[in-house]
């Protein structure tokens, strides 16, 4: 072993790629991200501008025009008007913000209970787990619609109290995810000698553990949101959510189902509104993956 | 710290015992326990740097970490510079890791793969707030010195490991672990994921910062040309047991366990038939879990005698330094 074994390592500078780039670079990879991207980004502009977008947004946030009640789609009421006659296009439109807003907060609520309640799960181990992973299944014994709706039941029915109800019973997912994930960190070098350095079991779990689990919680919340929504919707339907006369996709489904066979708009627009945005959200979920890995950036 | 005694060992394990307790068959309720390490006497100089070496599954990674006490040991002592480390509590403990660290096997699953080189590297010096009321640039300053003096540069500060070769994980490692300025540095097999030409980089790195810094070593590793480059003694495990000690010249030379020979068989060298009288190793290690009765070598040592099998050897001192169990050597 001569001194020139010793020289240091020198190797061709990596090209750096803005990160902007290269987050377009892996959506554009594939062109069902592409379609998953264009999509959530149209129903954000509409949740954000929907009162200037809407052709009678008045109509839109609930005053009834019992003129037209139950015309079928037309130049004037292009997804026709449903049994107030209120336009089932412009109540769509302003129906979005709350349909995306609300899944929003219950996976962020039910990510920042579950995820390091996982975290702190498996990496303890011993009792703490065990406290912690039969709390959970103890939540997961439940169909987790039923538990929301007796949430509901108890806090009352309104579009908070519905998102709080998901929450609470959309937790437990996270923590056994999590947890799962940690079991397999915790054998990492990396964490070893986190333990090693003397760094503390908390900051450990924090900044080694959990910033590692960001792509499977990122999958995992993306497909949720789709079934959020659903779940909203179903809440709503149920009339455990928004109140009429608001416009809520969920509700609008409700309304119109003793009239589908003759009046079949009313409840299918708002249906495939739903439908396209839970797609567009499962699509995502395996885009937001590769962008979260700093591995992709080669 | 800054008393030292040079005639005080800096690390004493005192028969140090770690069984790892595994769940047998939840029906039968057997219960499993494997015997890593199974009572073993060090004692470590300061400045020295002593190999351990054994076949995988021997309690030699074990071992290290018990030092460490990234595992607790089930019984036995580990004696750091004068001071017992089952005594201190968890904050005392944790102002004692700055003056051991380690470096593990596998350059890639050591260094979080979030983290920045810069970050990485920062860490310890973050937790033990090294530099106090730390100015950003007294840190940054320090991290790039820690990197230059392991061959990098400021290039790789902003780098994530996934962008660097083994051995410049490698290197990171190290000098994460050089950034508090440790008196022992324990070495985990630090070169058997790399490949040959980067493994004697990281050697004579190793063997240079040793010299630079005055640290101590226990290198660890089944690899015996490795260990003979960089100790000055060594120490041969089998089956959680020490079996020979000695100057690493005198076990090279004159090995005296017939594990030790066996094992030493095994290294190719590069001149033909150079080679002693040959005891090949035939079988298999047996499990750990289920360890041999006297001697733990007799099951595959051709010399075995009815003694070998009932009475278990001590650790004799059979020329000054050089210590063998062994019923065979010695009388």
């Amino acid at each position: 072993m001569g001194d020139v074994m010793d020289a240091t390592v020198e190797e061709g500078e990596l090209k750096t790629v803005p990160r902007g780039h290269q987050i377009i670079r892996v959506i554009g990879r594939d062109p069902l991200s592409i379609f998953a991207v264009v999509i959530i980004a149209i129903f954000v502009l509409v949740a954000a501008f929907g009162p200037w977008m809407a052709p009678y947004p008045e109509q839109g946030f609930g005053r009834s025009n019992t003129d037209e009640t139950f015309q079928p789609p037309s130049p004037t009421h292009i997804l026709g008007t449903d049994y107030l006659g209120r336009d089932v296009l412009s109540r769509i439109i302003i129906g979005t913000r709350a349909a995306l807003q609300a899944p929003i907060i219950v996976v962020v609520l039910a990510v920042a209970i579950g995820a390091p309640l996982g975290a702190i799960a498996g990496y303890m181990g011993g009792w703490i787990d065990e406290l912690i992973m039969r709390v959970t299944d103890l939540f997961l014994a439940f169909p987790f619609l039923l538990l929301a709706m007796a949430i509901v039941a108890a806090l009352g029915p309104s579009l908070n109290n519905a998102m709080i109800a998901l929450a609470i019973s959309w937790w437990p997912w996270y923590t056994r995810l999590v947890r799962g994930v940690t079991l397999s960190l915790r054998e990492y070098y990396f964490v070893e000698a986190a333990r090693a350095i003397g760094v503390p079991d908390i900051v450990i779990i924090f900044k080694h553990i959990l910033p590692n689990c960001i792509s499977p919680i990122m999958v995992q919340a993306t497909i949720d949101m789709g079934t959020v929504i659903l779940a909203m919707g179903s809440l709503a339907f149920l009339g455990m959510s928004t109140r009429p006369p608001k416009p809520d996709w969920g509700l609008m489904v409700a309304e119109g189902r003793t009239v589908i066979l003759r009046q079949w708009w009313v409840s299918t627009f708002p249906g495939l509104a739903i439908f396209i945005t839970v797609l567009a959200f499962n699509l995502l979920g395996d885009t937001l993956r590769d962008i979260f890995d700093p591995r992709q950036y080669r | 710290m800054s008393y030292s005694n040079s005639d005080r060992p800096l690390v004493e394990i005192r028969s140090l015992v770690k069984h790892f307790r595994l769940r047998g068959g939840w029906l039968t309720g057997r219960r499993i326990v494997l015997h890593a390490v199974d009572g073993v006497d060090l004692t470590i100089m300061p400045g020295e740097s002593f190999g351990l070496v054994g076949e995988s599954g021997c309690g030699k990674t074990t071992l290290g970490r018990c030092i460490l006490r990234l595992v607790r040991p089930t019984s036995g002592q580990v004696i750091f510079d004068g001071t017992d480390l089952s005594e201190l509590t968890r904050r005392e403990m944790r102002h004692l890791r700055r003056q051991m660290q380690i470096v593990f096997q596998n350059p890639f699953s050591s260094l979080s793969p979030r983290f920045r080189i810069f970050d990485i590297i920062a860490e310890p010096l973050r937790t033990h707030k090294v530099l106090p009321k730390l100015p950003r640039h007294l840190l940054y300053d320090r991290v790039v010195e820690l990197l230059e003096q392991v061959g990098l540069g400021r290039q790789h500060l902003d780098r994530y490991p996934h962008e660097l070769s083994g051995g410049q994980c490698q290197r990171v490692a190290i000098a994460r672990a050089l950034s508090l300025d440790p008196r022992l540095l324990i070495l985990d097999e630090p070169t058997s994921a790399l490949d040959v030409s980067v493994q004697a980089q990281i050697l004579n790195l190793l063997v240079r910062l040793r010299h630079e810094l005055q640290l101590t070593y226990l290198f660890i590793s089944h690899n015996l040309s490795v260990v003979e480059h960089i100790s000055d003694r060594i120490g041969v495990m089998y089956l959680g047991k020490l079996v020979e000690i000695g100057p690493t010249e005198t076990v090279f030379r004159e090995p005296l366990h017939p594990y030790t020979r066996a094992l030493l068989q095994s290294v190719p060298l590069p001149i033909p038939g150079a080679r002693k009288e040959a005891i090949p190793l035939h079988g298999n290690v047996p499990s750990p879990a289920n360890p041999p009765s006297g001697c733990r070598f007799h099951t595959r040592c051709r010399l075995a005698t009815d003694i070998c099998r009932t009475d278990e050897p001590p650790l004799q001192e059979i020329a000054p330094g050089h210590l063998v169990a062994c019923h065979l050597v010695g009388n």
